[in-house]
């Protein structure tokens, strides 16, 4: 049995650099929890599908509709994934490397302070250079399912997550719910909704309603955590930059808002769950209502298959439909 | 006689219709759209000619990456004005128990599919999913005007 470590983006972060462009530092950059198992089955048979996350990432650039903010290459050409692949193989090289980071994180994470208070510094504080091989998965087998609802409900229980949970894959859906958790647990309300996040196999409450029909809204109003809204966006560049400056003048999105984005049908129709940082101008600066230019891109936190893990980047707004944003954050 | 007049004029009233919604979101380059399962619903106000239109995709909708490709709905709001806006509702997948949780909200605003209180701009069409019995069955088109058309799934 080869050793085979799995990667996985829980404890899905975001770091919201207030800088000036859309630049990340290492220092910023979101990593998230992710841990080694020993004697995985190398290849397993049974794939179940998670309850179906509005999730798909665009990976074509054709017209530098995507801005990846990833400055380094984090990918290792050592690693070979087949559509039928729900594991992933690494050297022994990287698997040394991952190791170390592990034990990095861990211990950052031990040693934050998690009350949001200053979303920059918090993310700051826990993130680093992150780690090979953190993978974005397509497809995620049983055992799988298991540690990511284990990871989730030890994160929604103040539980340190156990090391057998530690090692799973990821998805948009599947990060953004784990930061989700995280700025959940910051309200003043948390004890009363605290039980819809225990793990519930295949998945917990909150998590299903999350990734369902109308999943964003449906988790926001069925809990009565506040306001979302549906950003609707239509035709030109300059009304849809027109509308999206309007409504960030009316608070939406804020910093750290989970978002669903929805793309139109020439890019397939597809959505992304992602976690809001900022928007970008067409002169490739940060948008300032205080000087504003005309937005053109909409710069979020997730977990990319175009960038192999959690990342921070940027979308161009032209094709989107619609973003549903909501302030999770009290 | 009158049948075939009759018949004439829903068929070219159904055209346009379909031309309109056809026009303005390109459905031709929507993929798998089969136009024989449209179901439509037009309107006029203020002598502006309005339409809604449940489409129909086979294969045509991917819910998440990796994922096959399943069939599915969208409603469409396709004023014929070219300088008013049209609305295109999220994808609603045509699967039995995803279609059955909209039934499960407590708040009937998360049925919506268009015209929900929040939705900024809102669209003058409602669509909603409709259920029985817990169970989503159709989806109802209502038009500014009151206009309603009942779109079976």
């Amino acid at each position: 049995m080869k050793t085979t470590i799995l990667f996985s983006f829980f404890l899905a972060f975001h770091s919201f650099a207030q800088t000036p462009t859309t630049s990340f530092t290492p220092a910023q950059y979101p990593i998230l929890h992710y841990s080694i198992s020993q004697d995985y089955p190398y290849r397993a048979n049974v794939t179940v599908m998670p309850p179906a996350p509005i999730c798909e990432d665009i990976v074509e650039e054709n017209n530098n509709a995507l801005t990846t903010t990833t400055p380094t290459p984090r990918h290792s050409s050592n690693v070979t994934i087949t559509p039928e692949d729900t594991v992933v193989t690494i050297s022994q090289e990287n698997q040394h490397i991952a190791e170390v980071a592990k034990d990095e994180l861990e211990t950052n994470l031990a040693q934050t302070a998690n009350d949001f208070s200053n979303e920059d510094e918090f993310f700051a504080s826990i993130t680093g250079e992150p780690p090979p091989n953190c993978q974005y998965s397509l497809r995620i087998n049983q055992t799988n399912v298991n540690k990511i609802c284990q990871a989730m409900d030890d994160l929604a229980n103040d539980r340190p997550v156990r090391e057998s949970a530690k090692c799973h894959v990821s998805n948009c859906s599947t990060a953004s719910y784990l930061a989700m958790i995280q700025i959940a647990k910051t309200r003043s309300d948390w004890s009363s909704i605290q039980s819809r996040f225990t793990c519930n196999r295949p998945f917990p409450e909150a998590y299903r309603l999350f990734v369902g029909p109308n999943g964003l809204q449906a988790f926001m109003q069925q809990y009565e955590l506040g306001d979302a809204r549906r950003i609707r966006l239509n035709g030109s560049a300059a009304s849809r930059s027109t509308k999206l400056q309007s409504d960030f003048a009316q608070g939406f999105p804020r910093k750290s808002d989970p978002i669903l984005l929805q793309r139109d049908q020439t890019k397939g129709g597809t959505g992304h769950s992602v976690i809001f940082s900022h928007f970008e101008t067409s002169s490739g600066s940060t948008y300032n209502p205080e000087s504003p230019e005309q937005i053109s891109k909409i710069c979020y936190w997730s977990s990319n298959q175009g960038t192999h893990g959690s990342s921070n980047r940027c979308e161009n707004v032209s094709y989107m439909s619609f973003i549903d944003a909501a302030h999770l954050k009290s | 006689m009158k049948f075939l007049f009759l018949s004439l004029a829903l068929l070219v009233s159904t055209n346009l219709i379909a031309n309109e919604c056809s026009k303005r979101f390109s459905l031709s380059d929507f993929q798998g759209y089969d136009s024989s399962k449209d179901c439509a619903l037009e309107w006029k106000s203020n002598k502006k000619l309005y339409s809604a239109q449940v489409v129909f995709l086979e294969k045509g909708c991917q819910r998440f990456e990796g994922a096959e490709n399943q069939d599915c709905y969208y409603v469409l709001y396709c004023p014929q004005n070219i300088k008013e806006e049209t609305f295109i509702s999220p994808p609603v997948y045509d699967d039995e128990e995803y279609l059955n949780q909209y039934c499960a909200f407590s708040n009937p605003q998360l049925r919506m599919l268009l015209g929900a209180d929040n939705e900024s701009p809102k669209s003058p069409l409602q669509a909603m999913i409709d259920c029985k019995d817990k169970k989503a069955v159709s989806i109802s088109l209502k038009s500014a005007t009151k206009l309603s058309k009942t779109c079976k799934l």
